[in-house]
Order: structure tokens, then C-alpha cells, then sequence
């Protein structure tokens, strides 16, 4: 198989395979966690900050919770806000990139400047300021971040749907008398796909990063656990000091790893389709 | 090999377009007739509008004024455009865009059936009798990806996809300047069978002399947006009857030995469609101007042998052509 | 006299492949050889091998030997690394690539361009030493002095590709070769260029290497021509030789189905299926799968040998007198659609 062929690049090469495990054990663990925590994650107990031992394998939070079963539990909020926030930005870059880039003329003059707006503004004060306006909750955090990232995958759609349009296979459809409609669906939209899709897993990676980062900053979901609250409530409640690093690290490295992984993953794909981009021609024009 | 009779009529069609140096004048008058079952060439370089006229005939762009018509069509526009649609059908240069990758060959080839409303159970039939047409064994390649097939094969799909309507014309621009020399004999040979076999109407858009020279009944010789010249194949490049041609003949290099060697060279470059020269657009690179060149339009006027005629005030100084449109440019 | 490039058994592979399979050139002082192809034979391959500007994923082996006249000692090219390379390169032998026309820095102008390469290889040249070559050179190639001022993006196509060859000739060397330095070029254009190749020759006793898939343009710019197939040399003499009277069954079909203005109308029976694919080699001589001259003999690889004076053929029934009414269109191997 070629070196550009998904398979191989998922399965054959050591960052394919070390992506994929590591977002195959969180999304296991988004589903699984709760019932594989060994304790209840908000159950307090008088031990607290103690470090790791057999009947706490990650130690104790300030409340005396146990550290390992908030990890466990913490990965699920990680997993659907990314997954979740990604896709809508996905559907609402893929539309509005499709309409602009298509349809051009007034469409494009109107919606242009909307996306310039949502690409200029400094997300993470935005998602601060939105966040904080709002009653916090998993559904609100989705929805701010998902409002803050479109418009990169809408440029992204823009631009390859610009190229798409004069291409002769497009213009042969032109030809036969096939109308807007039809051209989107068999022409244009399953020729941006691979590129949606690129763009949308490196946003999962940015989604995880964002909810960590508004949950530390308390602007997340309360009462749920997610890795960005055990980095809050471990700050707040002053673990670096108390050397409690079995709090601190953990919640840490597994956001850094899991958005690593799926970034990679996202890179992954996009050398299966940017060659295609450029494919190698047989004509007399080129190299050998 | 030719039936009697016009398959469609170029009647002053002028395509202009906004650019920012100006309005560039890409067809500027075209008066042409393409005739049922005859291989027509349009020649010219680039930025002699032969694939904007193309384009123009099948609506692809719009025409500014005149009019390009299928002869014996429906009136009135939509019913005529559909009909168009149909009965003529393009072929275009790149065969590594003409398909869409993500469509395998049944689908690109059953896509016109399709568009145009053909009932599905005929669909399969249809297919592969245009694959047979096109030397492709349908069992073979229906399944592929483009980006399974070579050049050649990809060319060979689009021909199919072409012909599944079977349409009464196929305009064809540039079809082979993207293959190889030895595949590029292959796909010519498919098409002038398919025009023998079927008594189709081919217009070969070409930069290539020596293609035309080769296969057309007719040439049309274009030069910035206008036919300078057109006639049978072999009076226009044998006895030529505008300096153009005579100097694009000439330029061609002849794979014999010694390559041919005479040659009266133009100099310069072809103008900007938005710089287009007054009087006979051709006459500031013209070894044979003369006094009246600067001001006076030519028109194409019959020059030479039977059918041939030539937009050439050396053969008529007073042969200007009447503006239809008072400054209108 | 030795000769003024000799290149014996070039290698090219890639991932076990090669591309270039064991050429053998010769160019004398101010000859002019082509080399013809279609793609895939090795053609640019080859060209970039003399310059050694071969990405590192494909590996170059055999021996390339340049003796330029102002130089005591040959150079041997095909040892030389990569900063003994940088010595040579447009020094002695210059390149003109494909799409030439894109190849010059848009954000630069062009005489500053032209400027740099001749820099590169002369520290000690003064400014106003540099101006005057350049506007030499300009003139050379047939451009007006203030064009140099311009950016690549402010020429005519013609004007680029008359640009490009100005920089090939920047630093004087006394081999060029040309990338299809026709192509995508209007059949005017054309005319022009290779009109202004064949000054450059007389004038500056240049050698040209001309890659081109046009048969048209190698004969009429052309003393020697070396036609490639599959990485291999099959044929190779004097251009007069080689069209009048080819000695290998490619040459010879080539010619038969190129269209000739003037000639014969009408299509000649086309060459079936297509060049091999490098991972799938046919049995013995390459082009056998669709030779309609083939025999049991062709199972063998032929090897390229002397069929008339300095005329070359690697085929087992060369030299050909005539060649047999055969039904061109059934070649050995059945069924190939290109």
C-alpha cells in the first residue's frame, strides 16, 4: 500500500498507532469511566491530599476524593465538548464556506465580513466574555466554542470550493444543464469532505484545549468533572503548595496528551489527502 | 464525409468580459457555420478566444450580443437550451480535471442520463454501449477511480460520457495537448472513428497546425477574438490567404530533417483582449501593411479557393466591415 | 579531441526502481543533441542528473565528465559533492527548466536575479562590471535594456522564457540544457525562441542539450538526437540520420503517427497501450509489448550497438533496410488501451 494510504498511516506507522491508542483508551474511557472508577469521584473522605498509595492509586484531591476515579470521570466531559464543539463548527464553516465560495456575488459580500469578524476576534476573550454572560453548562460551553471556531473552517471550505467551481468536471456538469443543487452534492461537497474533515479533528484538539482552559477558569460546568475543574479546584485549593503533585499532573498530562494525539491524528489525514491536491501527471510536462 | 446542412450558426457572437485592465474583447465577431458530420478546426494561440467561443456555443459563458444557434431547435430559450444541451456535447483539454475523483467511471459515464432525465433501466445499456464506443472494456474499468486510470483512459471516460447522449455534435478543445505523443494518436483515432461511425459533427479546438492539418475537413483560423481566415483544410494552409496564417504555417517545426527552415517570423507578442488594435486588429505585427491597415476593419471576404475567405485588406482595401453597434465596444 | 560532456552509464533509482537506466551520452563543443520522450522515459531525470540536483530519495550512480574549454583539468561531476558541485553548476554547465516561465522569483526583479547568479560564482565582479554584462546579456537574448528592471509578473510569456535563458548564460557556461523550453509556448513564440537558441550557438560556440517530447522542435534545432524509452537510450545519430531513416520500431512508429503539416492527412494506426510501468518491466527489450515487429529474439534485452556511421539502435533486427507491411495495430502484447 502506498505511503499515503489511511490504512498504513493509521496502522503502520508508530505516530498512527500511538495516536490512535491513545484516543481509542479516552474515548473507552469517555464511555466506560464512570463504571471503572474505583470510588465515586465526589465522595469526600477525611484523607486529604495524601499521596498516591494502593487503596488511592492518584492520591486524594482537597476534599479527599479519590484523584484517579475524577480522571477516569473527567474524560468524558474532555470527549464530548471536543467532539461536540468540532462538529458544529464543521457544519457551520462547511455551509457558510460552500455558500460563499459557490454562489459568490451577494452571498460572498455579505457573508465574508461575518466570517472576517468570528476570524479577527481574540477567541479565548470571547469564549471568556460569552461564557461568563451565560449560565455555565456543558451545552453553553459546546456552543461558545463552537461559535468561535468556524470561521477558519469556513475560509478553509471558501477556498477550495472556489477552485472546485472551474474545474472542467464541474463545467462538463454545467454543460448537461445540471442545476445548483446537484452540482453541490455530487461535485463540490464530496471534493471538500476529506478537507472538512482535516480541519474539523485539529478543532477537536483545540475544543479539548478551550474547555480545560474556560473550566479552570470556572467558567465551566459545576457540577461536572473534567479534567480543566481538577486543575482549577487544585489550584484554588492550593495543591502546588501543598506538593500535591498527584492532583496537578495528571489532569495536565492527560489533556496534553490526548489533544497531541488527535492532532496528530488530524495531521495524519492530512498527508493522506494533500498529495491528491497535487497529484503526479503522466503528461509530457513533467519531471523523468 | 459530410450531410448536407448547418448543425449550428454563429451569427456575430461577441463575449466580453470585465477585467481590471479594462473590458477584455475575447470574442469579438464571430460569424461561423459548423456544418453536420464535418471536422471543423478553430486554430489560433492562446488569447485568441477559441475556447471562450467554444464555451459561448454551449452557454457556458454568456454571450454579450449575436447569437450562436442549433439549427432546426425548439424556440424559445429554455426549451432551445435544453435541446442544445443535449444534441451538443464538449470534450475538454486536462484530463486529469475533466473527472471527478470522487466518482468511479459508471457514474461519470451515466451522469448526462441523469442530468437529462433519462429513464434509469435504459441507463446500463446505454453506458456501455459508450464505452464499447470508446475502446474501454466496460467490465474492466466501470468500477475504477479516476485516479486508477492513466491520461489516455481518463480522456477515452470523458469521450464516453460525451457520447451516451448520443449527440449530433462534439466540440472538442484541445483534447490531446495534455497526452503523450503515442497516446494522443490513440484518443484521435477514437474520435474521427466515432465521427465516421456515427456521422457526427466534430470542432477541434486546437493550437496544433499540424493536428488540424491532419484531421479537419475545415479550418477557422481565429486571432484575437476574430476569424481571420477559413476555408477547407487544405487551401488555408497551403495556399493561405492572410499574412496570420501565413506566418503561424511557416512557424511550425516539421519533425524531418532540416525541420523546414524557411520562416518569416512574426515579431512581437499577441495584444491583450482589453488592447485590441485599431483597424485590422492584426496589422501592427503585419509584414505586408500597408496604408489603409491602421484604419480600416477588414471583413471576411472570399479569397483563394472555393469556400475559403480571408479578413485581409490586401485582397480588398475597401472590404471594411460595417459596424453593426456605433462605438458599442 | 576529447569530448566536451561524456556520461557514461547513468543511473537513476528510486526505492530499488530506476528511472534512468544506464545512459550513455556524448555532446562535442557547440553541438546541439536532443533528447525525445514521452514522460516517464527519464528525459528530465537525466538532465537534472548532470547537475546533480537530484532530491535525496533517488540515488545517482555512473560517470559524468565535463571538460569545459576554460578549464585545465576535466571535472568529474559525477564525483563531486555537493559543494564541489556548487562550483560548477552555471559556472560551466547551466540548466533551463520546465515551466521555466514560473521558475523566476516574483518578488524580485529580474536583473537582480541575474545579478545574484553571476555573484554567486564571481565575489570580486564590481557593479559596474556586473551592469554592463547584464545588459549585455539582455541584449543577447533579444530584450530591451529596461526590462531587467521589471518583475517576472510584468513580462509577456516569450519575455520570461527569453529571461530564463538569459540567467542560464549569466555565468558563461559552456553547456546549457533545456527543459522543454518550448512547451506551453505559443507556435510564434516558439519559433522565436529556438530562432534565438541556434544565434546563441553560432555566436557563443554554446552545446545544447534540448529535452523536448516535440520531435518538430529537436529536428530543427538539433545536430544529434537520442530518443528515450522506458530509462533507457533506444536510439541515437545524427538528426538527419535518425528521421530519414530510423533504426529502432519506437522511432520508427513515433514518426509514423506524428500529424505533419503538409504531409500526409489523415491518422496513421496508432502505437497501442502506453509506456511500462516502472514496477512492472516487460521481459527483455521494453518496448517489445508493443512492437508489431517483435520476435521470440526480442525476449532477450537488446543492447544499444552501431547499426551505420555514428547512427545507434538497441534492437536485434537493426539495421533495417525496409521495414515489413505488418498490421501495426496488433502488437505483441494483446489488448492494451492507453
Amino acid at each position: 500500500m502506498s505511503d499515503r494510504d489511511p490504512r498504513y498511516l493509521l496502522f503502520h506507522t508508530g505516530r498512527g498507532r500511538f495516536a490512535l491508542s491513545v484516543v481509542g483508551l479516552f474515548v473507552f474511557l469517555a464511555i466506560f469511566g464512570t463504571i471503572l472508577a474505583p470510588d465515586d469521584p465526589d465522595a469526600s473522605s477525611t484523607d486529604i491530599f495524601a499521596p498516591p498509595s494502593t487503596s488511592h492509586l492518584l492520591g486524594t484531591t482537597e476534599n479527599g476524593a479519590d484523584v484517579f476515579s475524577q480522571l477516569l470521570v473527567g474524560a468524558r466531559v474532555s470527549i464530548i465538548v471536543g467532539f461536540a464543539a468540532a462538529a458544529i463548527s464543521a457544519l457551520l464553516g462547511s455551509a457558510v464556506g460552500l455558500a460563499s465560495g459557490y454562489f459568490g456575488g451577494w452571498t460572498d459580500r455579505i457573508l465574508d465580513p461575518v466570517e472576517n469578524w468570528f476570524l479577527v476576534i481574540p477567541t479565548l476573550p470571547l469564549m471568556i466574555v460569552l461564557a461568563s454572560l451565560l449560565s455555565p453548562s456543558l451545552g453553553v460551553l459546546i456552543v461558545v466554542i463552537g461559535l468561535t471556531s468556524w470561521a477558519g473552517t469556513g475560509r478553509i471550505v471558501r477556498a477550495q470550493v472556489l477552485t472546485l467551481r472551474e474545474r472542467a468536471f464541474v463545467e462538463r456538469a454545467r454543460a448537461l444543464g445540471a442545476g445548483h443543487p446537484y452540482i453541490l452534492r455530487t461535485h463540490i461537497f464530496p471534493n471538500v469532505l476529506p478537507l472538512i474533515f482535516a480541519n474539523t479533528v485539529l478543532i477537536v484538539a483545540i475544543a479539548i484545549l478551550s474547555e480545560a482552559a474556560l473550566s479552570f477558569l470556572g467558567l465551566g460546568d459545576p457540577t461536572r468533572i473534567s479534567w480543566g475543574t481538577m486543575l482549577e479546584n487544585a489550584f484554588e485549593s492550593g495543591a502546588p503548595s501543598a506538593e500535591a503533585w498527584w492532583y496537578v499532573i495528571p489532569p495536565g498530562l492527560c489533556i496534553t496528551t490526548l489533544v497531541l494525539s488527535v492532532a496528530t491524528l488530524g495531521y495524519l489525514f492530512e498527508e493522506h489527502i494533500n498529495p491528491r491536491l497535487a497529484e503526479r501527471r503522466e503528461t509530457q510536462v513533467t519531471a523523468a | 464525409m459530410s450531410a448536407d446542412g448547418a448543425l449550428m450558426e454563429l451569427s456575430d457572437v461577441c463575449v466580453r468580459f470585465r477585467t481590471r485592465a479594462g473590458e477584455a474583447r475575447a470574442v469579438d465577431g464571430v460569424s461561423l457555420e459548423w456544418r453536420r458530420g464535418e471536422i471543423l478546426g478553430v486554430v489560433g494561440e492562446s488569447g485568441s478566444g477559441k475556447s471562450t467561443l467554444a464555451r459561448a456555443m454551449l452557454r457556458l459563458v454568456e454571450l454579450d450580443s449575436g447569437e450562436a444557434a442549433l439549427v432546426g431547435a425548439a424556440s424559445g430559450r429554455k426549451a432551445g437550451e435544453a435541446e442544445l444541451r443535449r444534441r451538443v456535447q464538449m470534450i475538454f483539454q486536462d484530463p486529469y480535471q475533466t473527472l471527478n475523483p470522487r466518482q468511479r467511471v459508471s457514474a461519470i459515464v451515466a451522469e448526462p442520463l441523469k442530468v437529462q432525465g433519462i429513464p434509469r433501466d435504459e441507463h446500463d445499456e446505454r453506458v456501455r454501449r459508450a464505452m464499447d464506443d470508446v475502446g474501454l472494456d466496460a467490465d474492466r474499468y466501470l468500477d475504477r477511480y479516476p485516479h486508477q486510470l492513466s491520461g489516455g483512459q481518463r480522456q477515452r471516460v470523458a469521450i464516453a460520457a460525451a457520447l451516451v447522449l448520443e449527440p449530433e455534435g462534439l466540440i472538442c478543445d484541445e483534447p490531446v495537448s495534455m497526452l503523450d505523443a503515442s497516446v494522443r494518436a490513440q484518443i484521435l483515432k477514437v474520435l474521427v472513428d466515432l465521427q465516421q461511425r456515427r456521422g457526427l459533427a466534430l470542432m477541434f479546438i486546437t493550437h496544433d497546425l499540424s493536428l488540424a492539418w491532419s484531421l479537419c475537413d475545415r479550418i477557422a483560423v481565429m486571432y484575437l477574438g476574430r476569424i481571420v481566415e477559413q476555408g477547407s483544410a487544405v487551401d488555408v494552409i497551403e495556399r493561405p490567404q492572410h499574412p496570420y496564417t501565413e506566418a503561424l504555417v511557416t512557424a511550425v517545426p516539421i519533425p524531418e530533417p532540416g525541420g523546414g527552415g524557411r520562416r518569416e517570423l512574426l515579431s512581437g507578442e499577441l495584444p491583450d483582449a482589453t488592447a485590441v488594435p485599431t483597424g485590422c486588429r492584426f496589422h501592427p505585427r503585419c509584414p505586408k501593411r500597408f496604408e489603409p491597415c491602421d484604419r480600416v476593419d477588414p471583413e471576411l471576404i472570399p479569397a483563394g479557393g472555393r469556400d475559403q475567405l480571408a479578413a485581409c485588406l490586401l485582397h480588398d482595401p475597401t472590404a471594411g466591415r460595417k459596424e453593426v453597434e456605433a462605438a458599442g465596444a | 579531441m576529447s569530448a566536451l560532456l561524456e556520461v557514461s552509464d547513468l543511473r537513476v533509482e528510486h526505492a530499488g526502481r530506476a528511472i534512468v537506466d544506464g545512459v550513455d551520452l556524448v555532446l562535442e563543443r557547440g553541438e546541439a543533441l536532443g533528447i525525445a520522450g514521452e514522460s516517464g522515459c527519464g528525459k528530465t531525470t537525466t538532465a537534472l542528473a548532470l547537475m546533480k540536483l537530484m532530491p535525496d530519495s533517488l540515488t545517482q550512480s555512473g560517470s559524468i565528465t565535463l571538460r569545459p574549454p576554460d578549464e585545465d583539468e576535466p571535472i568529474n561531476i559525477g564525483r563531486r559533492t555537493e559543494a564541489g558541485m556548487q562550483l560548477v553548476r552555471w559556472r560551466h554547465i547551466s540548466l533551463i527548466f520546465q515551466g521555466a516561465m514560473n521558475s523566476l522569483d516574483p518578488v524580485q526583479r529580474v536583473d537582480d536575479q541575474i545579478e545574484e547568479a553571476i555573484r554567486l560564482h564571481d565575489r570580486k565582479a564590481g557593479s559596474k562590471q556586473v551592469r554592463e554584462r547584464i545588459a549585455d546579456l539582455l541584449e543577447t537574448v533579444g530584450l530591451q535594456a529596461g526590462l531587467g528592471r521589471r518583475y517576472a509578473h510584468q513580462l509577456s510569456g516569450g519575455q520570461r522564457q527569453r529571461m530564463m535563458i538569459a540567467l542560464a548564460l549569466a555565468c558563461g557556461p559552456s553547456v546549457v540544457i533545456a527543459d522543454e523550453p518550448t512547451t506551453a509556448l505559443d507556435v510564434v513564440i516558439q519559433a522565436q525562441v529556438l530562432q534565438l537558441l541556434e544565434r546563441l550557438r553560432e555566436r557563443l560556440g554554446l552545446a545544447l542539450i534540448l529535452i523536448s517530447h516535440d520531435l518538430g522542435v529537436l529536428a530543427e534545432t538539433c545536430d544529434r538526437i537520442a530518443v528515450m524509452y522506458a530509462g533507457r537510450i533506444v536510439e541515437t545519430g545524427p538528426v538527419s540520420d535518425v528521421f530519414a531513416n530510423p533504426q529502432h520500431p519506437y522511432t520508427k512508429r513515433l514518426l509514423d503517427t506524428l500529424p505533419v503539416i503538409g504531409g500526409n492527412r489523415g491518422l496513421a494506426e496508432p502505437i497501442p497501450g502506453g509506456p511500462p510501468d516502472p514496477d512492472d518491466m516487460p521481459e527483455g527489450c521494453r518496448f517489445r509489448p508493443r512492437c508489431p515487429y517483435a520476435a521470440d529474439k526480442c525476449l532477450h534485452d537488446p543492447a544499444l550497438r552501431e547499426v551505420a556511421a555514428g547512427h545507434s539502435a538497441a534492437c536485434h533486427f537493426a539495421p533495417w533496410k525496409e521495414w515489413p507491411q505488418v498490421d501495426v495495430s496488433r502488437a505483441a502484447a494483446t489488448g492494451a488501451s492507453g
